[in-house]
């Protein structure tokens, strides 16, 4: 048990190297298979997703319907495969707009410094002030529901982490000597910065967007549920377990299906993330 | 030690106007924010009965035809003079009283929800940093993202089916059984939304405790590892996870306001909802800037703990 | 070092602070538990959704439902609803119109009195109606009243400009409850804030913070002091709360059962489920000033691509029946013989056909998203039309926002509700159909023959002449399809199994007075 701090030094990056594979590995395989489920979603269905049968509603698991039939008597099993191209879909394009104005923001702040810096973290202190879904749920009544409503909210309220995260990454790679010499040989602070500064912070920014896209994901399903979200009949895993809401003691894989998918791409992605620090730290 | 009182105080000092201009901020973002939801108290409240004459009636009763900045300077002098931002316009009680009404649920749970954390996350940590990058890491790593993706509401309802319709072993939902017991599982489920974000961080700062030197005089010295971990680390441990829950409580209220949805708690989330529903401005604009000040209270006491803690950060300052 | 007992120090603070909660909340626990919330037999707790009790007066601005379902606990008016829709004399005894039509004498019973101790007088009902008359709120008195007037203490006569079929309906609504003259000289927020009533209950407490409430039973109530000794109205704003904390006994009455869980709930036998009839329908409402349904054809066409049974079936799991016309089956006059548009795709195709839309065309339709069978609702209705060529996008929106855009006609197609407030059928014929009160429901329908008739309908005293006219809008409705009815909903709730006695009124409040616990 009592090894020598030494030799557990010397130890780790070999370890680290073998190890921090299989978490990427893991990642892509897990995440991979929801993001081809969701792709070839038209070949892996059993059922068109949207289509009702009101006299077949409810039906339980059976070798037709492999997670039986909705309220009103659509497909699950068809609807869950459909949803992940909504959530995935919706989970992506909302991230965007937050990842480049955060990491912008950030980069500016962390290499100006000074009065901007200042400005900048007195903009994140305040949005941070407010819980996260109290910003939410007003921007989504201001601007109506459906996906319009969650890209405006999570634009507004989403680049902060990134701007902290970028912030924080470009000031220390300010003090670093190459940034001197760059700057020291004449070139912009524009080149300075897009050149010799983004290169080492974005890795970090791009790593906590795999994160954000499982928070995204799992905000959008919140969204759904308090009947906020995704309109219907388009199948998104949030509106289908508040669908199964009803039925959870009695049918309990309406609601917990949907549910599983939510975990498991959000295992997937954030694997997919720590294994992508583990490649990008060893750099 | 005297040396680094000075900094200190005046890094504490330019902490707490920085949280004054913050306050500010949040009191005319809340203020603009309510205002910009389409829809008004008057048609909340008639409901299917709002026929354009009662509406019309109901905002003059409501005073909700004033001007924008007439309301805003009513709103500003109200705040400043009473610390309230006006009586509900569904039931005339001052939102004042209304928040001092709904606090308990609220704080039992983010209480609980603090323990059950730093409660959870500790010892998980310790594991995943004891043996790092062991089957024991990559364990503790999946249960952990698996936290982060399981939307706070699902954890709930899970929670509701497992441990009170199966098991019966604690309510349902509501208060009507007192405290603690209502609320054990509402704080595990918003626990459940931090945890993750405590265990990485804790892992890290672990696995820096178990390098640093005095553990390794400790192992030097032949005491057994446990008696190291439980004495030693573990102390060292419990503090910094609870002053990652002071820097995260934006998040675990945010997470909270949800639990309370889910478990019909009549907290502050359930006020919330309820005003937006009815679009009862005063209300909503109550509770958001009282829990954002709130907010920027724990942060501005967190992150000076944080400060007084941490000696590299002492430095620097 | 230093550093490291200041730790050690801050780290048993954390404990102390720790196990002081968790003791604090023991003791806490004990308290509440004392305070007995279930189990003392005489208490029942009645767990209600939507916002709690905000107002006790009849006559206020806005009537919220938990608002009326709670005052007529309180105060009783001269006649009473029954459980099959009849009225039948309560603070009066008995009530004669004159032949004319013109005037109404009531009678009143003898042996009332208000809970304060003071008895009932015809000064207390004049004082009532005329203050009803002036304040209006909303429901006001619609009758054409020309004056109250007590003719001795027991006797009260209303004068009518014309004669009015439906008063007594009228009379028998929560607005028209009486209270005791000038409000035994209190303010009407002193009074409202502890009111007194000749009902079967007295105000006990009242949270104006949560809106809720406790009612005690009246010791001194003219029929007899009721049962129970405590009545807690509760708000539960949530449907899967409700239903688990009602099957896990932390409450004993719901009175919204969500229509998906009536299965399940009867297969408890804890619980007992009533399915009552109620003045309340389901509806898809069109815009028919404005946009493309302004064209009766397109209307006509929606109507027949509608399969109502399937609909009912479907999305209200059996519990309602499907709809013909817009008065529900409860309701006096209810042509049930009315001929509809039914299920039927080819006609649907032929009126679209010679709508100016034939070739089909692209709408929206608004639903709020807090009533999962609308929303269902709304899902059937997109996947039929689309069937005949209509592409419905549907829009769902939080309450205030749907009644918001609802209210002023901002929709083409909306999937809503509407209920009577009195069973007379001048009263939903004025709502839906009538431009004045509601632009005819918010779709702005207007027919001159319907207003034409809508008069006749309330002046005429003689039944057989009303059902007559009361058919012919039903038809005329049914043809102009200014909505579609899909369901007649009932109201149901659900108890556990050892209350008895508790009566649910088809305006869907529910009576007490008789309820035991055994």
């Amino acid at each position: 048990m009592t090894v020598a701090p030494a030799a557990v030094a010397a130890n780790v990056p070999q370890r680290r190297r073998a190890l921090a594979h299989p978490s990427l590995i893991a990642g892509a395989v897990v995440f991979g298979a929801v993001l081809l489920a969701a792709l070839l979603a038209p070949l892996i269905v059993t059922h068109d997703p949207a289509a009702q049968n009101l006299g077949a509603a409810l039906l339980p698991p059976s070798g037709e319907h492999l997670l039986g039939t909705d309220y009103l008597g659509r497909d699950v099993f068809s609807r869950l495969v459909y949803a992940a191209r909504t959530d995935l879909r919706i989970g992506a394009v909302t991230v965007i707009v937050p990842f480049v104005a955060g990491t912008l923001l950030g980069s500016v702040a962390g290499y100006a410094g000074g009065r901007v810096d200042r400005l900048l973290g007195y903009l994140v202190d305040t949005v941070l002030a407010f819980p996260f879904y109290v910003l939410i749920l007003a921007i989504v009544a201001m601007v109506g529901t459906g996906e319009r409503g969650i890209y405006v909210a999570y634009a507004l309220v989403g680049w902060v982490a990134y701007a902290r995260v970028t912030r924080t990454a470009t000031a220390v790679a300010v003090e670093r000597p190459w940034v001197h010499a760059a700057r020291e040989s004449g070139l912009s602070h524009r080149r300075v910065l897009l050149r010799h500064v983004l290169p080492n912070t974005l890795p970090q920014a791009v790593v906590f967007l795999f994160t954000d896209v499982v928070f995204v994901i799992a905000a959008v399903v919140t969204l759904s549920y308090l009947g906020l979200g995704i309109q219907p009949p388009t199948a998104d895993w949030g509106s289908m377990i508040a669908d199964g809401r009803p039925f959870l003691t009695t049918k309990w894989w309406l609601a917990t299906a949907p549910g599983l998918a939510v975990v498991v791409t959000g295992v997937g992605l954030s694997l997919l993330a720590d294994g992508l620090t583990d490649l990008w730290g060893e750099r | 030690m005297k040396a680094s009182v000075t900094p200190l105080a005046r890094r504490a000092a330019h902490a707490l106007l920085r949280a004054g201009g913050v306050a500010a901020g949040v009191v005319v973002i809340a203020f603009l924010l309510v205002r910009l939801i389409p829809g008004d108290a008057a048609t909340a409240l008639l409901g299917s009965r709002a026929t354009p004459t009662a509406v019309a009636q109901l905002r003059e009763r409501l005073g909700l035809n004033e001007s924008l900045p007439a309301q805003f300077w009513h709103f500003l002098t109200r705040l400043v003079t009473h610390g309230d931002t006006g009586a509900s316009l569904v039931n005339g009680v001052p939102t004042r009283e209304l928040i001092l009404a709904r606090l308990e649920p609220t704080l039992w749970l983010v209480a609980f929800a603090t323990v059950f954390a730093v409660a959870l996350s500790v010892p998980l940590a310790l594991w995943a940093a004891t043996h790092r990058d062991g089957l024991a890491d990559h364990v503790v790593r999946i249960l952990t993202t698996a936290g982060i993706a399981m939307p706070a509401f699902w954890t709930g309802l899970l929670l509701i089916l497992l441990f009170s319709v199966r098991l019966g072993w604690f309510p349902v939902g509501g208060v009507r059984d007192g405290y603690p017991t209502s609320i054990v599982l509402p704080a595990l489920t918003a626990a459940v939304a931090i945890v993750p974000v405590l265990v990485r961080s804790l892992r890290a700062e672990l696995v820096e405790v178990l390098r640093a030197d005095f553990v390794a005089t400790l192992r030097a010295a032949g005491l057994p590892e446990r008696r190291i971990l439980a004495r030693h680390v573990l102390r060292n441990a419990a503090l910094p996870a609870l002053v990652l829950v002071g820097t995260n409580i934006s998040y675990l209220l945010g997470g909270a306001l949800i639990v309370e949805k889910v478990f019909a708690l009549p907290g502050l989330g359930d006020l919330m909802f309820d005003a937006i529903g009815s679009r009862d401005l005063p209300v909503i604009q109550g509770v958001v800037i009282y829990t954002a000040l709130a907010v920027v209270l724990v942060t501005l006491v967190t992150d000076h703990l944080a400060t007084v803690l941490d000696p590299r950060l002492r430095r620097a300052a | 070092m230093h550093i490291h007992a200041r730790r050690r120090r801050t780290a048993a603070a954390v404990l102390a602070l720790a196990v002081l909660t968790t003791g604090a909340a023991a003791c806490d626990s004990s308290a509440t538990k004392s305070s007995g919330a279930e189990g003392s037999g005489g208490t029942l707790v009645f767990a209600r959704t939507s916002r709690g009790v905000t107002d006790l007066n009849p006559t206020a601005d806005e009537l919220a439902t938990n608002n009326a379902y709670t005052l007529d606990k309180i105060f009783e008016p001269l006649v009473e609803l029954q459980k099959n829709g009849d009225i039948k004399p309560l603070l009066a005894k008995s009530y004669k119109v004159a032949d004319d039509g013109r005037s109404w004498t009531f009678t009143l019973r003898d042996g009332v009195t208000f809970s304060d101790g003071s008895a009932l007088d015809s000064a207390d009902v004049v004082y009532t109606l005329e203050r009803h008359l002036e304040h209006g709120g909303a429901l006001p008195l619609s009758a054409p009243i020309t004056a109250v007037t007590a003719s001795d203490a027991r006797t009260v006569v209303v004068r009518l400009s014309r004669p009015y079929a439906p008063l007594l309906a009228d009379l028998a609504t929560f607005a028209n409850v009486i209270l005791p003259k000038d409000l035994d000289g209190r303010t009407e927020k002193e009074f409202f804030n502890n009111p007194v009533g000749t009902g079967p209950f007295t105000l006990s407490s009242w949270d104006r913070t949560t809106g809720e409430i406790t009612l005690a039973a009246n010791k001194t109530y003219w029929q007899g002091e009721p049962a129970v000794d405590k009545v807690e109205f509760t708000v539960v704003d949530d449907d899967n709360q409700l239903l688990q904390q009602l099957q896990a006994g932390q409450v004993d009455v719901i009175d919204s059962v969500p229509a998906a869980n009536v299965a399940q709930l009867r297969a408890n036998p804890d619980v007992k489920v009533t399915v009552s009839d109620s003045w309340q329908q389901g509806l898809l409402a069109f815009n028919t000033a404005d946009g493309a349904f302004k064209d009766v054809h397109l209307r006509r066409a929606v109507a027949a691509a509608l399969d109502r049974k399937a609909i009912a079936k479907a999305t209200t799991y059996d519990t309602a029946a499907p709809a013909t016309t817009f008065l529900p089956s409860s309701i006096r006059f209810s042509a049930q013989d009315t001929k509809i548009l039914g299920y039927d795709p080819a006609t649907a195709r032929a009126e679209l056909a010679k709508s100016q839309h034939s070739g089909g065309l692209s709408t929206t339709l608004i639903v709020e998203n807090s009533a999962t069978s609308q929303t269902q609702q709304a899902q059937v209705v997109q996947a039929a039309l689309a069937k005949i060529g209509v592409k419905v996008k549907i829009e769902t929106l939080d309450s205030t926002t749907f009644w918001t855009r609802f209210g002023k006609r901002d929709y083409d197609l909306a999937v809503t509700w509407a209920i009577s407030d009195t069973g007379d059928p001048s009263n939903l014929v004025n709502w839906q159909l009538l431009p004045d009160a509601a632009d005819s429901y918010h779709t702005g329908y207007h027919n001159s023959e319907v207003t034409k008739l809508a008069a006749q309908g309330v002046a005429a005293t003689d039944d057989t002449k009303r059902a007559e006219i009361y058919a012919q809008i039903q038809q005329i409705a049914a043809d102009d399809v200014p909505t579609v009815p899909l369901t007649y909903i009932p109201t149901i709730t659900a108890t556990r199994s050892d209350v008895h006695g508790l009566v649910v009124l088809p305006n869907g409040t529910t009576r007490l007075r008789d309820v035991t616990r055994k």
